[in-house]
């Protein structure tokens, strides 16, 4: 007993970080359990509500309501634009098929960015609209730039939102003058589509768009200009470097594109 | 327990509203320094490996929580950090440890540990371990050592107190 008592003392700082940090591992594993999603929700939940009291002074006299019309406006425009742009296109292509695609006007809601999460891998912000607002899960965040993230997680007022610059999302994006595919990913540096045949044209300052075959977002969304091209080492494929048009550290109001998603078959997609 | 216990839960607050409202604005291509760390290893230099080790575990709790990341990756990070940052620990020299450019340094040191296991366990960049290491390891503990200079000066000015 005695002998058990000392290698208890002996070890007692080597005993403490096993145990924690076995703790923290087990959380770590079981991260997408109902539970601990559940108290991560009620605890940042709470502390939204802090954090918005520090920004009501940022916001007293700033008078925003017009210029939030005004940015809400922008974004209409910008996906109105966009859409444009891809009939004149249809239209060149299939001259016969007037009105080939169906309309797609989401009406998108207003939010501001709350509290930001910077990480060379992982990027993620807080808005202030949720469930009561009609935010759901899987729902694209634009500014009038264009795309910015998505809703990862909800409560009732506010909102979680995985920005493109994210290691764990995925995109569907296409090249809008030539309509290659690719996918979209975060390196921790850019914006990069990889795999590219390298006997594809694609020249820079082409326009990045969210793809027809996107399961998780809706097609045409404006997500950046190709800013560079790097030949992988085998000299058959090419990364585009992507620039995107919106930057979510510099911005504060973002709008949500109310559409509906299968939550269980985004989660799916996603993690 | 003493007041001890309580003052990093204390500051943790409005630090943590300060990185997630005002580091972002003065991140650099996504670098950003990490006050929390500098809260942790700030007391574990001064009261020794076993609180750092349980405050370097609540911290990262309650950054998971709040920030809406991985549940456990901060607290298993921060745990660690702690845990390591004990080593550093001197009770005749806590003085020197915490206002001289050793601070510094040690946070240099820490918090590119922290920042580069913190990535390698959530990120899913196909890049290899050099790179994270380098890009999101150094770079943020090079950040994080320069916001922990004021803390130095108030130390050498006796503003802070043990």
């Amino acid at each position: 007993m005695l002998a058990f008592k000392n290698i208890l003392q002996k070890f007692k700082e080597y005993i403490i970080l096993v145990i924690l940090s076995l703790i923290s591992l087990v959380i770590l594993l079981s991260n997408n359990d109902t539970e601990n999603r559940k108290i991560s929700k009620i605890s940042s939940g709470g502390f939204i509500i802090i954090n918005s009291l520090s920004n009501f002074f940022q916001n007293l006299f700033s008078g925003d309501d017009e210029l939030e019309e005004l940015r809400k406006t922008n974004a209409e425009l910008m996906l109105e634009v966009n859409r444009l742009r891809e009939y004149r296109k249809e239209i060149q292509e299939l001259r016969e098929i007037f009105n080939y695609k169906n309309e797609n006007n989401y009406p998108i809601i207003p939010a501001r960015i709350i509290n930001k999460t910077i990480s060379r891998v992982n990027n993620y912000f807080t808005l202030n609209c949720g469930n009561n607002d009609g935010v759901g899960i899987g729902m694209p965040i634009i500014n009038h730039k264009g795309l910015v993230g998505i809703v990862e997680d909800i409560t009732d007022n506010y909102c979680l939102v995985r920005t493109l610059q994210n290691s764990t999302l995925k995109l569907s994006v296409k090249i809008q003058r030539t309509n290659l595919d690719g996918i979209l990913t975060w390196n921790g540096n850019d914006l990069v589509v990889k795999n590219i045949p390298v006997q594809y044209e694609v020249n820079i300052g082409d326009i990045i768009i969210t793809s027809d075959f996107s399961t998780i977002m809706p097609p045409s969304i404006p997500v950046g200009i190709v800013k560079d091209k790097e030949k992988n080492i085998s000299g058959l494929f090419s990364d585009l470097i992507i620039q995107p048009y919106a930057n979510f550290i510099e911005d504060n109001y973002v709008f949500i594109m109310k559409i509906e998603q299968d939550t269980n078959t985004w989660k799916y997609l996603v993690e | 327990m003493s007041f001890k216990h309580y003052l990093p839960l204390i500051l943790f607050i409005p630090l943590i509203l300060i990185q997630l409202n005002i580091i972002p604005l003065i991140s650099f291509s996504y670098i950003a320094p990490d006050l929390i760390v500098i809260l942790l290893i700030y007391f574990t230099l001064l009261y020794g490996q076993i609180y750092g080790t349980v405050l370097g575990f609540i911290l990262g709790f309650l950054v998971d929580i709040l920030t809406g990341g991985i549940l456990g990756a901060g607290m298993f990070t921060k745990t660690l950090t702690g845990f390591i940052t004990g080593y550093f620990y001197n009770e005749n020299k806590i003085h020197f440890n915490t206002s001289t450019l050793l601070f510094v340094f040690i946070i240099f040191i820490i918090s590119t540990l922290d920042s580069f296991i913190y990535a390698l366990i959530t990120s899913q960049l196909e890049v290899s371990i050099a790179f994270l290491f380098f890009e999101n390891g150094l770079l943020s503990g090079f950040y994080t050592a320069v916001f922990s200079l004021p803390i130095i000066l108030l130390r050498k000015n006796k503003f802070i107190y043990e």
